[in-house]
């Protein structure tokens, strides 16, 4: 008996040193994928030679046809000089020779030519197919125009994106628009992965790899075409051509290149989803051929944006990736190219039969003959009608809710669902019943479709259980959670989709993270992560990284700072991790750690003058000016375009009272980013110092153009018209 | 109507079918075995390198049949062997192709060409007959998955008398899973499809008689 307490005891005595806190295995990273390399792509014409068939099909094709430099074959869009009127903007578009050029003439502003280097698109989608241009920039950025063209019946339209100005979707460029209201002007949305500015742009041509070349103070943006080429579905064609070119290809199944047209279910869409998908950036640098999972990352972009609705339909804006949520996919085989053929985007079955068109029932009853058998018992439509065919209610054409109604941008429903009048307009989707039968309420097309088929078949459960709950439904280092809850998400962690996992552990990281038994689980799990330790742990720290953001979003930096930790156990040298607890620690008046944090951050990429930025400002926050300007200086040091750096300089010199030394740095922001409003208010603050009350009532309104709620701007402006009398 | 009966008349008029192999490369033979594997439903009924069903003759045995023969047999197998149990897989030309030349390399089929019977009129079948001619080799004659050849196949055939399971599968889906076969469908790809062989109202036949064996109703959906 004695013997049994004493073994109580003692095990007592190690659950009491279990309570000590469990430390996380580090990373078991391996090196990043350096293959292949942006040297390694040929271009089409290395492919032309021995495969004529398919680069004719191909060269005929939507990819083929996607982009390159401008050229009267290519541009759809209008360059004859005709004035595009904004309300306070003209722009014309002129082509002289192979040169085309917009050129922005603003009053008051001397006149802004934009040199066109490439062409994006060629309006050939049904649905609204659309063009636009990139520019080359002096910080070796190739950078988004604002004026797009749209095709439309009897020519088309220059139109332009508002969403992140007066947030009016896609709207045609009338004198009633306000050149400010586009948000790519100015222009800002690059070619390329990089991070700071949020884009989907690394697929708007083939190879395209945007850094900042830390030697050259300026980015490098490399890309092999702005068409869509054969390398980048393919991959790099080095090894292939050289295998060729050697007489090794008739000797050896190792060709240089792998067999596309053997591919599973997955590893087939993962070719089409490198373009067509949204993602989220775990790491830039992706070329075809790379693991697209330690790029990217396709069920993050749920978080926060909520693109898709739960049955994977598109609430914002996506592309075709929402076939993962049809059951053509879910319970079948159905991968993009048995329908699309690849090299000429023209239309086939599932046996490579070509078909007729788009339309063609055969891209659905070579899978399904039973609808083909009696087709109008199945469609209640007469035969050869538009209402018959299979697209018209499982496919209808959809406009993208974020682009508005007032450009069409439809394209067609590729979760192929079963027509639910009832339910899709009360998701607030035009049911594909609705499409036609405008004059029907959805109550009415409801019976009609009970009336015709009785019961339908179930819907499938909601998608993105686990991404709502880790965004709704937690927070960092909760008392406790429901033990089924725990169970759950200690099953999801097991899960194959890698996002699922990393959700999962990051739910249970965030929120009890503290407790010893959820502790060793998670250690555990981080433990045995394997090849998969770099990709998880990307997707685990994204995920967190997202949740402090919010917090920071929300004026609660405490637990900002809890979570982007977190985040940190994780990946502990992410720079962009660092630098947002840092700004947390600096919103929590915590300056000394915040700089000891950018120190870190710079410590783990030095390509970050924005780290620069904002340890100068702490500095200054701490009574540091002269230190805040050398860091502002040192931003410049690494990056001579940093808007914001030129910005601080100029606010340090007005607040010491001197307009004169601060109005040189603040132009000089102006020019770089002409966007950034506070620049503009800063100026007009200067010029009002050395009594230019013109020059200070100009860049109020140029500030007012992209600050308009600004009330503070807008009382000094009222106030200087009230004391000139407006001249 | 004259150019519709010509054309009738034209498919029942026997031919030769003339194949010219061609080597493929060592690449080209992968992809075509990788095919053969994952992706058609050949190795349901013939073996491969060991792998594969035994109702039909091994794939790479040496025969003394011309190429044309594999060709036209791979082509339309109803037509070149009336009454065969092999049912014709649509595929395109050039996988069509692929195969024909990967089979004549491992077969080592002499060059020749063959003559294409004619048509014949098709003799009506009833659900019981067809499935015992198509299905009982892997689903068994009593339907409880248990044919001859179930063994060879990767995963167990469906068991038609388990009224549990075939309640929770439409007639349509049966439909589709006989006449497009099991790939398309998620399932496995060594079920062939039976729709370019056996008429709807044969396989609609073969639905009915499946439902006789389960003793079961499907799903009311998937009109």
């Amino acid at each position: 008996m004695g013997a049994i307490r004493d073994a109580a005891v003692f095990a007592l005595a190690l659950v009491g040193c279990e309570r000590e806190r469990v430390p996380f295995p580090p990373s078991q990273r391996a090196p990043r994928t350096a293959e292949p390399r942006a040297a390694d792509f040929l271009g089409v014409e290395a492919c032309a030679t021995c495969h004529a068939a398919q680069y004719a099909a191909w060269r005929r094709s939507t990819h083929g046809r996607a982009g390159g430099k401008p050229a009267p074959g290519l541009v759809i869009a209008p360059f004859n000089g005709a004035p595009i009127r904004f309300a306070d903007a003209v722009v014309t578009a002129t082509a002289t020779g192979a040169e085309y050029r917009f050129t922005v003439l603003r009053a008051g502003s001397p006149p802004v030519a934009l040199r066109i280097d490439g062409v994006i698109g060629g309006g050939h989608m049904m649905g609204g197919g659309t063009q636009g241009f990139v520019s080359r920039f002096g910080d070796g950025t190739v950078r988004f125009l604002p004026f797009e063209f749209v095709r439309r019946e009897g020519g088309g339209v220059w139109f332009c994106n508002t969403n992140s100005r007066s947030k009016r979707g896609w709207i045609p460029i009338t004198p009633q628009v306000r050149l400010a209201e586009c948000g790519d002007w100015p222009p800002t949305r690059v070619l390329g992965d990089v991070t700071r500015y949020a884009n989907c742009q690394a697929c708007h041509g083939s190879q395209i790899v945007a850094a900042f070349d830390t030697t050259q103070r300026r980015y490098a943006t490399r890309f092999t075409a702005l068409s869509i080429n054969c390398e980048s579905c393919h991959g790099p064609g080095r090894r292939h051509v050289e295998f060729a070119r050697s007489g090794e290809l008739g000797r050896s199944a190792d060709i240089g290149m792998r067999s596309l047209a053997a591919l599973d279910k997955d590893a087939s869409l993962e070719v089409c989803f490198r373009c067509h998908a949204l993602k989220d950036v775990l790491q830039p640098g992706y070329l075809p051929g790379r693991p697209l999972a330690e790029y990217y990352s396709l069920g993050l972009p749920q978080l926060g944006e909520h693109p898709l609705f739960p049955d994977g339909r598109v609430r914002t804006f996506a592309y075709q990736e929402t076939q993962r949520f049809s059951d053509c996919y879910r319970n079948g085989s159905m991968r993009c190219v048995d329908c699309h053929d690849p090299h000429s985007q023209a239309y086939r079955d599932v046996n490579g039969m070509p078909l007729r068109d788009r339309f063609s029932d055969g891209q659905c009853t070579s899978c399904h003959p039973s609808k083909a058998e009696h087709s109008e018992t199945h469609t209640h439509h007469p035969a050869g009608s538009a209402g018959s065919r299979c697209v018209a209610c499982h496919m209808p054409y959809l406009q993208e809710p974020e682009v508005g109604h007032a450009i069409r941008y439809a394209r067609s429903d590729h979760t192929i669902p079963i027509p639910r009048p009832a339910a899709d307009e009360a998701e607030g989707v035009t049911s594909a019943c609705r499409q036609c039968h405008e004059a029907q309420t959805p109550e009415q097309l409801e019976v009609q479709v009970h009336e015709w088929y009785g019961s339908l078949k179930p819907a499938a459960p909601p998608g993105f259980a686990v991404t709502d709950f880790f965004e709704d439904s937690l927070a960092p280092d909760m008392p406790s959670l429901p033990a089924d809850v725990v169970q759950r998400l200690e099953r999801l962690a097991q899960s194959e989709d890698l996002d699922e996992r990393a959700l999962a552990l990051a739910s249970l990281h965030l929120a009890r993270g503290e407790d010893t038994r959820v502790r060793r689980f998670l250690a555990s799990e981080l433990g045995r992560l394997d090849s998969l330790d770099d990709p998880i742990r990307r997707r685990w720290s994204i995920a967190l990284g997202f949740v402090a953001d919010r917090y920071r979003q929300q004026g609660d930096p405490a637990r900002a700072i809890v979570t982007y930790r977190k985040a940190l156990e994780i990946r502990p040298n992410e720079p962009g991790v660092l630098l947002n607890l840092g700004l947390a620690l600096a919103e929590a008046g915590d300056f000394a750690n915040a700089i000891e944090t950018y120190r870190r951050s710079l410590a783990a990429d030095p390509a970050q003058p924005l780290a620069h930025v904002n340890w100068g400002i702490a500095l200054e926050s701490l009574g540091d000016t002269a230190g805040g300007v050398a860091e502002f200086r040192r931003a410049l040091a690494a990056d001579p375009s940093e808007a914001l750096a030129y910005f601080n300089i100029g606010v340090v010199g007005l607040a010491r009272g001197n307009g004169r030394e601060a109005m040189e740095p603040l132009a000089r922001a102006a020019a770089l980013d002409p966007g950034l409003a506070p620049a503009h208010f800063a100026l007009a603050q200067g010029y009002l110092l050395a009594g230019d009350a013109r020059a200070a009532t100009r860049e109020l309104k140029l500030g007012l153009d992209f600050d308009p709620g600004n009330a503070a701007a807008r009382r000094l402006l009222e106030q200087i018209v009230r004391a000139t009398g407006g001249h | 109507m004259g150019a519709l009966v010509l054309a009738c008349g034209l498919a029942r008029i026997g031919r030769t079918q003339n194949f010219t192999p061609r080597t493929l490369s060592p690449f080209a033979a992968q992809k075509a075995r990788t095919l053969l594997r994952e992706r058609l439903p050949c190795l349901g009924c013939h073996q491969l390198d060991g792998e594969g069903g035994r109702l039909g003759p091994d794939l790479a045995a040496s025969s003394p049949a011309p190429a044309a023969f594999v060709y036209a047999m791979i082509r339309d197998p109803q037509r070149m062997r009336p009454g065969s149990a092999m049912p014709k897989t649509p595929m395109s030309p050039e996988t069509l192709e692929l195969v024909a030349n990967y089979l004549v390399a491992r077969r080592g089929s002499p060059a020749g060409d063959v003559e294409i019977p004619r048509v014949r009129d098709s003799v009506p079948r009833d659900g019981h007959m067809l499935y015992l001619t198509f299905c009982a080799g892997c689903h068994g004659s009593a339907g409880r998955g248990d044919g001859p050849n179930a063994k060879f196949l990767p995963v167990r055939p469906a068991v038609h008398t388990d009224a549990r399971t075939m309640s929770q599968r439409s007639d349509d889906m049966l439909f589709d899973a006989i006449a497009a076969g099991g790939y398309v469908l998620g399932r496995s790809n060594r079920m062939p499809g039976f729709g370019a062989t056996l008429t709807s109202a044969e396989i609609r036949g073969l639905v009915r008689y499946i439902r006789e064996l389960c003793r079961c109703a499907g799903l009311a959906w998937a009109r």
